[in-house]
């Protein structure tokens, strides 16, 4: 039987790298995909009545009551998953795509509260269309902070663990 | 509370939340049911709505057939006629539109079927109307009243200036010229002969099978289904039938309400100066 060797560590953390974080959404996208969009729009769309594969692009545009049940059906998802993102955040510092990767949100200045999480979040939900203007200015930053995180006053860091220095002991 | 609870909960809620959401906003937000479109064309046809005109205007009726032809629930659409016609445009501009469509269009005559109106039905695939509907008055007209006698039998003079000879056309004030008679004959025959041809066209008629309703004369449904102006006498179980035979089966028919604008500058149409070919 092999020993098991017990190294003490010490937990630290560390600004999140771009690629972890986009990774960390690319997950919670796929979350928002099957756990959201596909359950929603399949009880939405029944009872819309509407054939969401027979519609095409055109009739989403011409005709007015498709276009509507569309929009509807688009924002409601959107604010379902504003929704999730918000309170994941709020209550575990983190959404699933970010606890998946160890990585959690903290506040640059005391506690995080419901607020800062909502303005961080707008542009990853509700305000989709501004997320890359948003994501603009982390190639500059060197805490890796979109624009949003500068209004909320909050920072993405990574959780890691380390061997402690001067404690690594042979006890066998 | 640990973290494996509060995720636990937090799921709970989000999907409590797309269930609620998705239910009640699919119950708000659902499409009309039917298979079937129904357009209702129920009075005089014109090119604009207005206020002080019970009349329907074009761009609705248009937009009601577009909303039917891009609904991909919807198999064909009844054309509920009830009109005495209207201007030669407005009536065009729906007949061309109801030739452009994909979908299966019926003409449903009901008292009424005239002129401009029949115009737009013998462009649809299929025409029913009761025997005793009134159809056909095919042809164009141009009217104006003219108060030239009675001007002048209270002494009042009317001065005219104007850029050229036949500028003043039409003014209720003055006689026609028979310069101005052959130019205004002119522009009702080349109306009354695009509706003749248009009629003999869609309806796969010759022009002198035709020849009889020249003079703009009504007919009965029974008489135009003898002339071969109407496809079958009857009502809405005659149409459901012939859908039926289009293998549109479980015919659900659900009403398109045509948006009534009000636009306060329609207060202040005037058109009583101007004359223009009608097909009423």
């Amino acid at each position: 039987m092999e020993d098991l060797i017990f190294l003490p560590t010490r937990n630290i953390r560390v600004v999140a790298d771009f690629n972890l974080r986009a990774l960390a959404y690319i997950i919670d996208l796929l979350f928002f995909f099957f756990m959201i969009i596909m359950p929603f729009s399949s009880i939405y769309y029944e009872l819309s009545g509407i054939n969401a594969e027979e519609i095409s692009i055109e009739d989403s545009i011409n005709n007015p009551k498709i276009f509507t049940i569309l929009a509807v059906g688009y924002f409601a998802c959107m604010i379902i998953f504003a929704f999730y993102l918000i309170s994941f955040e709020y209550l575990l510092n983190g959404s699933i795509g970010k606890k998946m990767l160890n990585l959690s949100v903290v506040s640059k200045s005391k506690e995080l509260s419901l607020k800062q999480v909502i303005v961080r979040n707008l542009t990853k939900s509700v305000l989709f269309n501004l997320l890359a203007f948003d994501c603009f200015l982390m190639l500059f930053d060197q805490q890796k902070r979109r624009v949003s995180d500068f209004l909320a006053n909050t920072l993405v860091v990574s959780n890691r663990k380390i061997i402690k220095k001067f404690g690594v002991v042979n006890e066998l | 509370m640990n973290d494996m609870v509060k995720i636990l909960y937090l799921f709970g809620m989000v999907f409590l939340l797309i269930l609620v959401s998705s239910a009640l906003l699919g119950t708000i937000y659902s499409i009309d049911e039917g298979n079937v479109a129904l357009v209702r064309i129920e009075s005089e046809i014109g090119i604009e709505d207005s206020l002080l005109s019970s009349g329907i205007s074009s761009d609705s009726v248009i937009d009601s057939l577009a909303e039917a032809e891009s609904n991909p629930n919807v198999k064909a659409v009844i054309l509920s006629i009830n009109s005495p016609g209207g201007t030669v445009v407005a009536s065009k501009e729906i007949a061309e539109y109801v030739l452009s469509m994909n979908k299966t269009v019926v003409a449903w005559i009901r008292d009424m079927g005239a002129s401009g109106a029949y115009l737009i039905a013998s462009a649809s695939d299929y025409i029913v109307s009761d025997e005793f509907s009134m159809i056909g008055s095919i042809g164009a007209k141009m009217s104006y009243l003219s108060f030239n006698g009675t001007m002048q039998k209270y002494g009042i003079n009317y001065n005219e200036i104007s850029s050229g000879s036949l500028k003043e056309i039409g003014s209720p004030y003055k006689d026609l010229s028979p310069e101005e008679y052959s130019i205004l004959s002119a522009l009702v025959n080349d109306s009354f002969n695009y509706f003749l041809e248009f009629v003999a066209v869609n309806r796969n008629l010759s022009l002198e099978s035709i020849d009889i309703i020249k003079d703009g004369r009504i007919l009965s449904g029974s008489q135009a289904y003898n002339l071969s102006l109407v496809d079958e006498l009857g009502s809405k179980n005659e149409i459901i039938n012939y859908l039926e035979r289009l293998n549109i089966t479980d015919v659900s028919i659900y009403e398109i309400n045509q948006a009534q604008s009000f636009d306060f500058s329609s207060l202040l149409n005037y058109k009583s100066s101007l004359i223009y070919p009608t097909y009423d």
